[in-house]
């Protein structure tokens, strides 16, 4: 089993490194830039597989060191992309999230013995709140990515400037959904483990415990929140209020600042 | 090589010359039945635009010459033949660079243009679908549309408009990705407006309404428009009745979180289902302004038509955006408009600017583009060259095979029968080997000959086994 896990943790690199090939001619060439990618769902689809057994290997999900959580952030990044590919049909920014995937998991595979072989205790907690808040922060990364995009190409719109790179790029409206889908799916992980972290919390330690001796837990916890409001509100304003495309997107930006601190603060109280 | 053409052109001659001389379907089709039942000609196409006429052919008879050719058109036509400093002719080599140069789109009015491949390949169907064409134009044709392809995906020529229409396209392209679930407002419905209304047509909008001062102005517009997408004028509906996507509420870029979206690349000369048209006066314009994604205008009012006021402050809320294209000189949409937040006004100078900016782009891929024509080029001119060693190859085998049989029946006779088979695949094999080296040598000098080589290594070869000239 061992073996098995090794040889696929090997062939994962490779594999998004073909999709990065695909992705790249995509964009250079303009070829093929609308459709579905049916091996990007095999590639995924194998990676998730792999995180399974991993799972069923070591007795709990693969959640500490640097090697599982950088294969993590693979998988996710790769789930959010193929999510908003499958929504939209636009394959030509999938060169741009290749790239991290090929990083993250060309790491994890080399940091990666320890990926697979570890069998040290680890909180039951981890496993519920952990991928719910990777999966967040990936799909709200990836909104504010799309979102910077889309801002980008308004300002130049609306300067007259129509430049090569941006031609290459989806239009106004498509970079708009495609921010979107990413902020639905972020925002929904993200409820999902404020949710599983006030579970955890909250009968064990009590809420006072967040502002007694651990300032910097109740940081982390108030920008999470914030985070949280602010999507809210742009999901509200969205659906009941019809906010424009660009409010929709400078909020994502806003909320992905939100996020990037709950991130330090994590590093600092894991 | 035998391949030749001529014909007229834009550079040389004006539109009224090029109409007179303009070879319908019907002229077309009767000039290749005649040319090449009548043996003048082996092979004939005809290429008609709006650009140019010309005629590619392969000589039957020896007096089938270029001049010959155009007069023949031009009895059909009933017109007088155009001066000779009209008409151009390129023979050999020359027309298959011609033919690769007008297919890239480099010899087209508007440099890199698109269109032009198309008309080429129905030029193609039409002469093969009337027999005129053989073993020469096909496959001169066939290299053609490979030139094309290649000029359009290895090299910039075709990318970014070429006409303010076209950057006007573009730019809603640019913003909107899917034009068939967008809405279109014509703001005048003269010459302008008619050739705007075409290319967002082309490019697949879906809902096109023409606002004029005149109404009836504007319902002969919708009429010629609606004729030419489906050949029925059934579009009339109460202006009140059919309301444009957005004012129905519907946002495809931020609804339907799995759209169905297409398997392959889009093409922009694939036509929705019907458009939906519809014609309102000039002054309901700034009520309806927000129901629609894009508006051209180009009246010739002298003031405003949307002038910058309290009514279009509304259009600064709307979720999705809207792109206006002010055409007109004076300018029919006040500059001011363009500061709301969710508009995006350009006017001429802005689509010229654009549209030299493409150009100049596609200049600078003139050079590469001339290489792949003059690549292909001489992959034909080879091609070609092979084919003159064919004949020789063909006697070469006839001939081995004659003294392979002659053979057979001369010592099959000394073998049992159940060996003879044996003997004729002895036979066979050896005649085979024995004709590999020399086949491979024509070919090959057919293929590196520069200056007739090849004609040299076909005459030994007959010389050696003795084939007759």
């Amino acid at each position: 089993m061992k073996l098995v896990l090794l040889g696929i943790s090997a062939l994962l690199p490779l594999l998004y490194l073909g999709l990065l090939l695909d992705y790249g001619a995509t964009f250079l060439l303009q070829s093929r830039t609308t459709g579905r990618t049916p091996w990007l769902w095999g590639v995924v689809g194998l990676h998730g597989g792999f995180l399974a057994a991993q799972i069923f290997y070591l007795d709990h999900p693969p959640l500490q060191g640097g090697a599982a959580l950088m294969g993590l952030l693979a998988f996710c990044t790769a789930l959010v992309y193929l999510v908003v590919e499958l929504a939209t049909g636009e394959r030509r920014t999938g060169a741009f999230m290749m790239v991290p995937v090929l990083l993250f998991q060309y790491g994890a595979t080399l940091l990666g013995t320890a990926q697979v072989g570890t069998v040290a205790p680890q909180p039951e907690w981890l496993g519920l709140h952990v991928p719910p808040a990777l999966l967040a922060f990936v799909g709200l990364t990836v909104s504010a990515v799309y979102a910077a995009l889309h801002l980008a190409l308004r300002r130049n719109l609306k300067r007259h400037h129509v430049g090569v790179f941006f031609d290459r790029l989806p239009s106004l409206d498509l970079l708009a959904t495609m921010s979107w889908h990413s902020l639905l799916l972020g925002f929904g992980f993200l409820t999902l483990a404020i949710v599983t972290g006030a579970v955890y919390f909250g009968p064990t330690a009590g809420v006072s415990a967040l502002f007694d001796g651990n300032p910097w837990l109740a940081a982390k916890v108030a920008a999470g929140v914030v985070a949280w409001l602010i999507y809210l509100a742009t999901v509200v304003g969205r659906f009941a209020g019809s906010w424009s495309s660009g409010r929709i997107s400078r909020f994502s930006l806003t909320g992905f600042c939100a996020v990037v601190v709950v991130l330090g603060l994590s590093a600092i109280f894991p | 090589m035998n391949i030749s053409v001529t014909g007229i052109n834009h550079r040389e001659a004006s539109v009224g010359e090029r109409e007179r001389l303009s070879l319908s379907e019907e002229d077309a089709r009767t000039f290749l039945h005649d040319t090449t039942h009548s043996g003048l000609l082996n092979e004939a196409l005809v290429l008609d635009t709006c650009n140019r006429t010309e005629i590619y052919f392969v000589k039957g008879r020896k007096d089938a010459g270029p001049r010959r050719v155009m007069e023949h058109a031009c009895r059909i036509t009933g017109t007088e033949l155009p001066s000779a400093d009209m008409i151009y002719q390129y023979a050999g080599l020359d027309a298959v660079n011609h033919l690769f140069r007008v297919a890239a789109g480099l010899d087209s009015q508007v440099v890199g243009e698109d269109e032009i491949l198309g008309q080429v390949k129905d030029a193609y169907s039409q002469a093969h679908s009337a027999g005129s064409t053989d073993v020469l134009l096909n496959k001169l044709l066939h290299r053609a549309f490979r030139v094309g392809k290649r000029v359009r995906t290895e090299t910039l020529l075709s990318q970014g408009a070429g006409s303010v229409p076209g950057a006007a396209v573009e730019l809603a392209r640019q913003m909107f990705s899917r034009l068939e679930d967008r809405s279109a407002l014509l703001i005048g419905a003269g010459e302008t407006a008619e050739t705007a209304a075409r290319a967002l047509l082309d490019a697949g909008v879906g809902y096109l309404a023409v606002a004029n001062r005149t109404l009836e102005r504007a319902e002969e517009l919708a009429d010629r428009l609606a004729a030419d997408v489906d050949r029925s004028a059934e579009w009339r509906t109460t202006p009140c009745g059919m309301r444009t996507p957005r004012e129905r509420g519907m946002c495809p870029a931020l609804t339907g979180l799995f759209q169905k979206s297409d398997s392959g690349e889009r093409s922009s000369k694939e036509k929705p289902s019907t458009p939906t048209f519809r014609t309102m006066e000039l002054d309901d314009v700034p009520e309806s302004i927000s129901g629609f994604d894009v508006a051209i205008s180009s009246t010739g009012a002298q003031g405003h038509i949307l002038p910058r006021n309290g009514s279009l402050d509304s259009l600064s809320s709307l979720p999705a955006p809207l792109l206006m294209v002010d055409i007109a000189v004076p300018r029919d949409i006040d500059p001011q408009v363009g500061e709301l937040s969710n508009v995006f006004l350009y006017n001429i100078d802005d689509l010229d600017a654009l549209v030299e900016k493409n150009q100049q782009r596609r200049r600078k891929e003139i050079s590469r583009a001339e290489a792949i024509v003059e690549e292909e080029a001489e992959r034909f001119r080879r091609w070609m060259d092979v084919r003159r060693v064919v004949p020789t190859i063909k006697e070469l085998r006839a001939r081995m095979e004659e003294l392979q049989q002659a053979e057979i029946e001369k010592y099959g006779d000394n073998f049992e029968p159940s060996d003879r088979e044996d003997l004729e695949k002895f036979a066979r094999s050896l005649c085979r080997k024995i004709l590999h080296e020399p086949i491979t040598y024509l070919r090959q000098a057919a293929e590196d000959s520069t200056d007739g080589e090849h004609v040299a290594a076909a005459e030994a070869v007959r010389d050696i086994f003795d084939l007759e000239d």
